[in-house]
């Protein structure tokens, strides 16, 4: 039809076809023009998707844009697990963000290569000195401050308080009270409810993530004998090697009964389905201080204990979150931090940890939310100054992570302790030595 | 001369308004489809950091040296061509069989047919979430009734052994009602002549389907195959969701492998290294489709 007619037209008025197509790329001209941008470009920013986050963030955001009203956000979301290919496709593509969400352990990769720039010009050491340490420390790289913190994380363990009714049980409150991993064992043996074919009905023990290095590797590195022990610190950031560290025999005895938990005592579930503490199906459940403020608003009938995370010798959670950087290669870099500086101020971070329910990186905002006063979420804060560390930290943390992620995946799910620890030893050392 | 002139100009408006059709189309692919393909194999010659595109370093065929050197390259391939076979032997002759059944017009046909496309027109990424959690040993479905029935529970994707064929079940399940179409509209082309001449002179279903229908849908079969064992061959996100190529490698197939090694450790020209082998050997697999969907009989 299109065709027959385009035909006809140059079969009549043919002689009239320049012209036609004179004007039709001026309008085409004209509308590009029409279309440009009359206003300054927007400041892009990357974050992530999972509520309660994108809620309250964005009530935040517009906060920040009626004091800025120059400022426009342009503010794109993805699920967590894409967000550090979000970031490096749009390196990759020249596309970059103005700010992004950084997720702690990441801190490090960007900056050895690049991707985001220092903030220690913009920011004073009496601004930087109401944030916790440990926070402090995910941001930075090499003596210089790459990120500003938003919150922070540590884990400990909720229990059911139904379950445990009849067992006789007295939980501890207390880190000081914390079981060893010899009791915890011996309490998920008695607690894990199976039929009479050996179907497991309710699980010991179900953990916020499966396979990673932030929920299943603290337990690991808990059985390294203090904190200077090679099992403890995981890695050995001066000569790039986890040989010795990964593969100690410590590590090696610890990983074997993780896997036991798993395969021979069956207490742990080799996978997981949403919220199977929040629905009975597991008696205790290791999470961070988030889980805390979702139970009260999404399962109020549920009844929940919490107590210190167990330990093999030396007492450990992971801590680390989100932060916020500035992308190098940002056309609006002086914007950006004053986006920065905005929503890690006292008052939208305290309006943040309000609605989000996670611990807060600044001394300020704790000392002054009652809740953290007392238990149980007292017991969080108290795991996170106390027995706090962050993952282990490599500008190859992609890669690292990844490679721990399909070893903790292969050993929980019954491949060869010892023969799979060696196999992963050697590749991440291949990938630690590449920076 | 002034006629022929005129005829010439003619023809050349023609071509000129031909072009003007499909040039929007043939921008899109030359700009989405064609540019990156030249591009990616310009690329795989260089030591390609994706977190440092300004600092690439032209390393020649380092990179494919590195590929034939790669044993988990070759495990990748091996875990695909078993998975590409498995799934065309495992997914034809059902969907063939199921075309059969839908061809004969029958009372709630047209029902079988809706539910068969369903899993066609469902989004992979939801295919692959809700069998994940349909696969799960501990609490999914697919135990509970094998608990139900007394039968041994399995472990599906936390199993080495048990990874790959879970993940083949689960892509047999969603392609079944694609093949299955294809197969019915090249039973529908057949014409109803040749059964009709084969029933004058006596021939059984049976000899109607080995004489008849099989040879006359030899086209349609090779078609099949060979974009079965292309999308096979391309098999990636129900892995990315998930087994991530595990447990111990089980279904770390290619295209997997390549994203792992382009997303995850960031070496992006090694990677467009092996998406180039990978484009070849699709490319082979093209040719010869090419010469083996030539008809041998018209009709």
């Amino acid at each position: 039809m299109l065709s027959s007619y385009f035909h006809h037209y140059l079969i009549t008025k043919g002689g009239q076809m320049k012209r036609i197509l004179k004007v039709g790329a001026g309008l085409l001209l004209g509308l590009l023009f029409v279309a440009a941008p009359a206003t300054a470009a927007p400041l892009r920013v990357l974050s992530y998707t999972t509520e309660p986050v994108p809620r309250v963030q964005d009530a935040i955001f517009a906060k920040f844009m009626a004091a800025n009203p120059e400022i426009k956000l342009e503010v794109e979301r993805v699920p967590f697990n894409e967000l550090y290919r979000k970031i490096a496709v749009s390196v990759a593509s020249g596309t970059s963000y103005d700010a992004a969400y950084v997720d702690g352990p990441m801190t490090k990769s960007y900056a050895k290569n690049g991707i985001i720039i220092p903030l220690d010009p913009f920011f004073t050491k009496a601004e930087l000195a109401d944030f916790f340490p440990s926070s402090i420390e995910e941001c930075s790289a090499d003596g210089r401050l790459y990120a500003i913190p938003e919150r922070q994380s540590a884990t400990a363990v909720l229990y059911n308080k139904k379950h445990l009714a009849n067992t006789g049980l007295v939980i501890p409150e207390r880190l000081e009270k914390a079981w060893k991993m010899d009791q915890f064992v011996e309490v998920l043996n008695k607690v894990t409810q199976k039929d009479a074919s050996g179907r497991v009905l309710i699980w010991g023990l179900t953990q916020l993530s499966k396979y990673r290095l932030y929920s299943d590797y603290s337990f690991i590195r808990s059985n390294g004998a203090d904190k200077d022990s090679p099992v403890f610190k995981a890695i050995d950031n001066v000569n790039k090697t986890v040989s010795g560290y990964l593969d100690h025999p410590d590590s090696i005895a610890a990983l074997q009964l993780w896997q036991d938990l798993h395969q021979k005592y069956q207490v742990l579930p080799t996978q997981q389905s949403p919220d199977m503490f929040e629905n009975g199906l597991s008696v205790f459940h290791q999470c961070s201080d988030i889980t805390v403020g979702r139970l009260r608003k999404d399962f109020p009938n549920l009844e929940w204990g919490a107590m210190p995370q167990p330990y093999f010798k030396t007492p450990i959670v992971h801590t680390g979150s989100f932060h916020w950087g500035i992308m190098e290669k940002s056309k609006n870099q002086a914007d950006a931090v004053k986006f920065i500086r905005y929503v890690t101020s006292k008052e939208a971070l305290t309006e943040f940890h309000l609605g989000v329910g996670q611990l807060p990186p600044r001394k300020s905002i704790v000392e002054s939310v009652s809740s953290y006063k007392t238990y149980p979420q007292k017991l969080f804060a108290d795991s996170l100054f106390q027995w706090g560390v962050p993952r282990p930290g490599t500008p190859a943390y992609s890669e690292y992570e990844n490679f721990m992620f399909q070893m903790l995946k292969d050993i929980i799910l019954g491949a060869d302790v010892k023969t799979t620890v060696a196999d992963y030893v050697a590749k991440i050392d291949e990938v630690l030595k590449k920076y | 001369m002034g006629a022929r002139n005129r005829v010439r100009s003619l023809h050349r408006k023609k071509a000129l308004v031909a072009y003007l059709i499909i040039l929007p189309a043939a921008a899109l692919i030359i700009i989405f489809r064609v540019v990156p393909v030249f591009a990616a194999m310009l690329r795989s010659l260089y030591n390609y950091h994706i977190l440092k595109p300004n600092e690439m370093q032209f390393n020649g065929i380092a990179n494919y040296l590195k590929v034939f050197g790669d044993p988990v390259f070759f495990n990748s391939l091996k875990t695909t061509f078993v998975f590409a076979a498995a799934k065309v032997v495992l997914q034809l002759l059902p969907a063939f069989l199921l075309a059969l059944f839908l061809q004969r017009k029958r009372q709630g046909v047209g029902i079988v047919r809706t539910f068969v496309l369903i899993p066609t027109a469902t989004s992979l990424v939801v295919v692959s979430v809700i069998w994940g959690l349909l696969y799960d040993p501990n609490n999914g479905l697919f135990n509970s009734v094998l608990a139900a029935l007394r039968l041994p529970q399995l472990k599906y994707f936390t199993s080495a052994r048990q990874a790959l064929g879970s993940l083949l079940a689960m892509m047999i399940w969603k392609d079944m009602g694609f093949i299955t179409i294809i197969f019915l509209s090249g039973l529908q082309d057949i014409p109803a002549t040749f059964y009709e001449a084969a029933t004058v002179d006596g021939a059984g279903s049976l000899t109607k389907l080995w004489r008849i229908t099989l040879p006359l849908l030899k086209r349609t079969t090779v078609f099949l195959v060979i974009i079965t064992t292309i999308w096979s061959f391309q098999v990636f996100t129900p892995v990315y969701i998930n087994t991530k190529g595990g447990p111990q490698h089980s279904t770390n197939v290619l295209v997997y492998y390549i994203f792992e090694r382009g997303f995850i450790r960031m070496e992006m020209g090694y990677a467009l290294a092996m998406s180039v082998i990978l484009f070849f050997i699709i490319m082979v697999i093209g040719i010869v489709q090419n010469r083996l969907i030539r008809a041998d009989f018209e009709y």
